[in-house]
């Protein structure tokens, strides 16, 4: 009788084991992930948001320092573009702009730019500089291109006013690059100044680039030579390879200037660890240790910030200007880093050409950079050593003189 | 919607409730009383041991909305110290205090091939089964179901990813060859890390709870212990993460560990006065106490 009873309530567990096994697949959360980015289909408004908020989530990179809520964002624009997909039409796509330029507005990454088959274009960063009556923009209300005695077209109208001998300007009329390097007239102290970072391409392809490059570079070693001024304002950024190219001949051993990371999921916070990010030395590099001043200014971005905080970590640096305009996160192609820019709201591929349509695409960082003091400054800018805000009345003094007073600040600051 | 922690818990009382009025009880045979007016130690109703095994992992979740993205399993270790309370002689309640690993890797495929990340994680783990036995004398076979409660106690990630700002010198590349890079390491200098992972507070759930089932096999050695050999299958029923945003995809660990363990059975002093009147009687835990 008791075997039996053993056996009858072995019997009766199994099955509870069975049925509780067949139970636990109900105990879980659903399990569902949304599209790869790019590949979801948008046939109304309601799509277009989805789409994009959940793209969001995946390849922003700097959730963990943004203090936009993203799930408030969802229940506040969820209805409202739900309610666009009634009356769509000519007058749904401003409002569909609107919504989107408010949407993305307190976005940190100063990389960030949102455009739309509508052809409106959303920067949240241009849009904060703009209301900032400080910024150089306001300021100068001109050709930013012309305002600096550094810029190519200031060295085409007023050459004779240069602070430079021995000056070498290359300029290259596809690209519109342009970079000047010479001696500051009445000194040993060299000078560089270029428009955007194409260095490394321009240097193998444009014999004039390497003419004036070189002209920099071979005069580095030059034991007469007091000091080095690189001048990075009104310059974007452009190539993470010409960290090492110019950074490069400054050191002989690597430099570890902060640290990188992207994502390795689709959460918000599913980040990788932080890569040390490093500068390799050139070939060429030498052991400098006099000074260098570097120029920023509001405008300075991207890689004109990484170059001045690179500089910045070598034993005789001060950078002069103002502060950089804060879009530091390198990028590249989304999949590589599971973050960075898309393409959302797949509207269709074109049977004649194979082209993808897209409601919309946005452009920004792959990775998030973290300077080796730990701060961020994705979205502040890097602060100058010697503040020296500039406006019109600064620079362009009576009888068509014109003045550089941050230049002649960094000049000031390298012994004759 | 089923709550899922509820489950597990109710499952948890319902099987601690039915063991508790299966009556505890315990016959003591004539050999067993020992003469009059001495204490003699008798088989307690609790037995004490240790088991050590290996396991493997799985983490359960969706990277579906990820290029070329899968995550495999990986095995791990345990160790635990089982406390056994035999309610009767087919029906015990074992809690096993176990240090348990979960581990589990994610790795990309074709051009992303060498990026990875394994992913090791320590739990201290409380299972509470009930055990129902069958079988012989010396060898028996065992059904383990219940339900446990993890602290993630510590993780090291260790892996492989591209280093957007560690770029190969001026002059050199990595892919030399004029043809389009077959791995991402031919474009990308590579970060390798091995490193304790750092608990985020918004991010990480770090209490796990589940439910488990189990069997095995034991051989008792002699009246005092015995050795077994123990499958489990643990599976979580809270999420990795904790809700911190909409649409989040969960991430849960589903574990088969295999042990082998001894358990030793402890003993208790008995007035023989007292067994001698209990002779062909039942012996409670309240009787003997009393």
């Amino acid at each position: 009788m008791k075997n039996k009873l053993k056996i009858y309530s072995s019997i009766v567990l199994l099955f509870i084991a069975i049925g509780c096994s067949l139970l636990l697949s109900s105990c879980h959360k659903e399990i569902s992930g949304s599209n790869q980015v790019g590949s979801s289909y948008a046939r109304n408004y309601s799509q277009v948001f989805e789409d994009f908020w959940n793209d969001m989530n995946k390849s922003y990179v700097f959730w963990s320092v943004d203090p936009t809520n993203w799930d408030a964002i969802h229940d506040k624009y969820a209805p409202i573009f739900d309610s666009l997909n009634v009356n769509p039409g000519k007058t749904t796509d401003s409002v569909v702009a609107h919504n989107f330029k408010e949407i993305v507005d307190g976005l940190v990454d100063s990389h960030y730019n949102l455009s739309l088959i509508t052809g409106y274009g959303i920067s949240p960063s241009l849009d904060r500089k703009w209301k900032n009556p400080q910024f150089i923009g306001n300021l100068f209300k001109t050709n930013l291109n012309a305002l600096y005695p550094d810029s190519i077209n200031y060295y085409n109208i007023k050459v004779d006013s240069s602070y430079l001998s021995n000056k070498f300007v290359a300029y290259d009329t596809l690209s519109g690059f342009y970079c000047i390097s010479g001696t500051v007239k009445g000194t040993n102290a060299l000078y560089l100044g270029f428009s955007t970072f194409s260095l490394t391409s321009e240097y193998s392809n444009n014999s004039q680039v390497k003419k004036s490059l070189d002209n920099f570079l071979v005069h580095l070693s030059n034991p007469a030579i007091t000091g080095v001024i690189i001048d990075v304002r009104g310059n974007g950024g452009g190539e993470v390879s010409d960290l090492n190219f110019l950074i490069g001949s400054f050191i002989t051993s690597p430099l570890k200037i902060g640290f990188t990371r992207s994502k390795n999921g689709s959460g918000r916070l599913d980040y990788t660890p932080w890569a040390d990010a490093i500068v390799t030395p050139d070939t060429w590099g030498i052991d400098f240790t006099k000074p260098i001043i570097v120029l920023t200014d509001g405008l300075s971005a991207s890689m004109s910030e990484l170059t001045a905080m690179a500089l910045k970590l070598l034993p005789n640096t001060k950078v002069v200007g103002d502060t950089t305009w804060g879009a530091n996160g390198p990028l590249t192609q989304n999949s590589d880093f599971n973050a960075g820019s898309f393409s959302f709201g797949n509207i269709g591929t074109s049977i004649g050409t194979g082209t993808t349509y897209y409601y919309g695409s946005v452009y920004t960082s792959s990775t998030m950079f973290k300077y080796i003091n730990g701060n961020v400054y994705e979205g502040k800018g890097f602060p100058p050593d010697y503040v020296l805000k500039v406006g019109p009345n600064d620079i362009n003094l009576p009888n068509k003189v014109m003045k550089d007073p941050q230049l002649e600040k960094a000049i000031s600051l390298i012994p004759q | 919607m089923i709550n899922k922690q509820k489950i597990g818990i109710y499952i948890v009382v319902l099987l601690l409730f039915t063991f508790y009025n299966t009556g505890m009880a315990q016959v003591v045979s004539d050999d067993e009383i020992a003469p009059l007016n001495k204490e003699e130690p008798i088989n307690s109703k609790f037995s004490i041991g240790f088991e050590i095994g290996a396991n493997i992992n799985y983490l359960i979740t969706n990277v579906s909305d990820l290029n070329a993205t899968k995550y495999t399993s990986m095995k791990g270790v345990n160790f635990g110290v089982p406390i056994l309370y035999k309610a009767n002689d087919w029906f015990d309640i074992k809690a096993t205090p176990s240090i348990l690993e979960k581990n589990y890797s994610m790795l990309r495929t074709g051009y992303y091939t060498g990026i990875y990340r394994d992913t090791k994680n320590t739990y201290l783990q409380l299972p509470v089964m009930g055990e129902c036995s069958f079988g012989g004398e010396k060898i028996k076979g065992y059904i383990d179901l219940g339900g446990y409660a993890a602290y993630w106690n510590s993780s090291q990630i260790k892996g492989a990813m591209p280093n957007i700002l560690n770029q190969p010198q001026y002059g050199t590349y990595i892919n030399n060859t004029n043809t389009y890079s077959s791995t991402i390491f031919q474009d990308y200098n590579a970060y390798n890390y091995d490193e304790k992972y750092q608990f985020n507070t918004i991010v990480d759930n770090r209490i796990e709870l589940g439910l488990i089932i189990g069997g095995g096999i034991s051989y008792e050695l002699n009246e005092n212990g015995k050795i077994y050999i123990d499958t489990k299958y643990y599976y979580a029923t809270t999420d990795q993460q904790k809700n911190y945003q909409q649409g989040l995809v969960p991430k849960y660990n589903e574990t088969y560990a295999f042990s082998v363990g001894y358990l030793y059975q402890l003993k208790k002093k008995v007035s023989t006065k007292k067994a001698k009147l209990t002779k062909k009687t039942t012996i409670t835990d309240d009787s003997i106490n009393n």
